[in-house]
């Protein structure tokens, strides 16, 4: 696949971003401080129906990171996104290649010597999960990770009978979940292989969970647990001022520099603990 | 071959950003695809496939992401459909343009439809305006709020009350009716011209003004709608006959195409294909014309 390297600086944001595709087709972006680099994160996106809605808050974050003096490198898993490739595709092992392929470019632009946090939003939890196991010297940052396979496709259908019934816009939704939208059956057929309880089981590094309003109070219980016996230490925040879950809003108003405590509290924990990690004992 | 060019567009202080798919070898025609409104665009991904297969095709075609959404830079204001967004759509046609394409079509997918059109006006040359599932009535922002209208329609759909007989859809259906009726006492005190009117779904002159003058300036028109498409039946409607009958008549420049379906939601992966085929195949027969 030919492609070339789109370079753009934002000084009052403070990051400059540079965007490609990677040889097999992978959309990859990562963004630098315009100063000197402290540490790097490498973004698991969230996935299915949960990135549309997820998108700019995940793009805004890697933006905070960046002037935070954090480099972030985003990417879309193939298949999905700008990425290549058709949503049939998507695989497990895929996804984890593409993480491990993002995290190895990653580490190639800031060094072998700076520390490293993950971060995942969504599905994209378990993908940092995955790759952060086994890793205490890593912390993780998690937005509303899914505790399990089963239960996240039950919760994207539930959404999508909410949004189906809830939206007023003139949207009609009557064909289902888009098979971009929905789990595809070769991953929801892993079920519960692909949960936090056996992705985390070899042990992780600090862990901050952040999640929005009181939805999902019980799947929330569950994931707190199952991340408190494999961690050193968990964060846990929740935004009651984020939109819920359900809404289907899909458009964020709000500008990259606006007070956003989602982004702040994600962005300076993730610098905070990088640098604990960076810090001989 | 197509080759994947992500390109940042400057404008002032921010940038827009698009992706340009295009073949090493282009051909007469090049194209525009403006997505709807959302966070990552709505129908991003498809509308990204879209690009492709017209690259494939041989037209150089760029998928933009508006300022505020997406990979761009700068923070958006409400998005209403009433004064679509042009100046982001205006640097990426400049851009487009740069290396001496001269035939642009552009593509547009609903709220990105109004901005194709508002773009269209302003835009000389232009060879060609799809126009997927357009909202032809709209005065209101994007993303409108519960009407007891739009709830009851909803819940008098037949698959409703069969779902009830499953428990799982029950809790589910208790937690909206719960969030509806909090909605419904929480918004008493506002004002009955605060809340979305029926008279919204009229189609706007303004829509069917702008096609007409663009059909005259020999603008090549395909209206693409799906068979669940609100925007098919406000076509019905008296204050589209004149749009309808243009639309119906051959050779009158423009050209209507139903399929199965929500053109809208632009995510049954049928109607994507299907949408995808009829915009190549309407591509195809504009450059065919070109020089």
């Amino acid at each position: 696949m030919k492609t070339s390297v789109c370079s753009f600086t934002n000084v009052d944001e403070g990051f400059r971003q540079d965007v490609e595709f990677t040889p097999n087709g992978v959309f990859s972006v990562t963004v630098f401080p315009l100063g000197e680099a402290v540490a790097g994160t490498l973004m698991c996106g969230s996935l299915f129906e949960d990135m549309r809605r997820n998108y700019r808050r995940e793009v805004l974050l890697s933006r905070r990171l960046a002037r935070a003096g954090v480099v972030a490198q985003r990417f879309h898993y193939r298949g999905t996104g700008n990425s290549v490739g058709a949503p049939a595709d998507i695989a497990w092992e895929h996804i984890l290649d593409d993480a491990r392929a993002a995290h190895e470019r990653l580490r190639s632009q800031v060094g072998a010597s700076q520390p490293l946090g993950y971060f995942g939003s969504a599905f994209g939890a378990l993908v940092a999960i995955a790759l952060g196991a086994g890793h205490r010297e890593i912390p993780v940052a998690l937005w509303e990770p899914v505790p399990d396979v089963p239960t996240y496709s039950r919760d994207l259908r539930r959404n999508e009978l909410i949004s189906n019934l809830a939206d007023g816009s003139g949207t009609d939704r009557s064909a289902g979940l888009a098979p971009s939208d929905s789990v595809p059956p070769q991953i929801a057929r892993r079920g519960d292989e692909l949960s936090i309880s056996s992705l985390a089981a070899p042990g992780l590094g600090p862990v901050f969970i952040s999640r929005r309003g009181r939805e999902g109070r019980k799947a929330a219980t569950t994931v707190d647990a199952e991340v408190d016996k494999h961690t050193t230490s968990t964060t846990i925040r929740t935004y009651t001022d984020e939109p819920p879950w359900w809404s289907g809003a899909q458009v964020t108003v709000r500008s990259a520099g606006s007070k956003w405590r989602l982004l702040d509290d994600t962005s300076a924990w993730l610098r905070r603990e990088t640098q604990k990690m960076s810090m001989p004992t | 071959m197509i080759v994947h060019e992500p390109l940042a567009i400057p404008m002032g202080d921010a940038h827009a950003f698009g992706i340009l798919v295009r073949p090493e070898v282009e051909g007469p025609l090049s194209v525009l695809v403006l997505p709807g409104a959302g966070n990552f665009g709505n129908g991003g991904p498809a509308l990204l496939g879209l690009s492709r297969r017209l690259a494939t095709n041989g037209c150089a075609t760029m998928r933009l992401d508006y300022l505020g959404m997406g990979e761009s830079t700068g923070g958006i204001t409400r998005l209403r459909a009433n004064s679509p967004r042009v100046t982001d759509p205006h640097a990426a046609v400049e851009q487009l343009r740069q290396p001496g394409r001269t035939n642009l079509a552009l593509v547009g997918l609903c709220y990105g439809a109004r901005v194709a059109v508002e773009t269209a006006l302003e835009t000389p040359d232009l060879a060609g305006l799809a126009l997927l599932a357009p909202p032809l009535a709209a005065k209101g922002e994007i993303g409108a709020s519960w009407t007891m209208r739009a709830f009851l329609r909803r819940v008098a759909r037949p698959s409703r009350w069969r779902n009830l007989l499953q428990p799982e859809h029950r809790r589910t259906y208790a937690h909206v009716v719960r969030r509806f009726v909090t909605s419904r006492v929480r918004s008493r005190g506002t004002p009955p011209q605060a809340r979305t009117p029926d008279t919204q779904r009229r189609p706007d002159a303004w829509f069917i003004e702008a096609l007409e003058q663009l059909t005259a300036r020999g603008v090549r028109v395909l209206f693409v709608a799906g068979d669940v498409d609100k925007c098919l039946a406000d076509l019905q409607r008296p204050e589209a006959d004149a749009l309808r009958a243009k639309l119906t008549t051959p050779g009158s420049g423009m050209e209507l195409a139903v399929v199965p379906g929500s053109v809208h939601t632009f995510r049954d992966q049928d109607v994507v294909d299907a949408v995808t085929d009829l915009v190549v195949e309407w591509s195809e027969r504009i450059a065919s014309t070109l020089p």
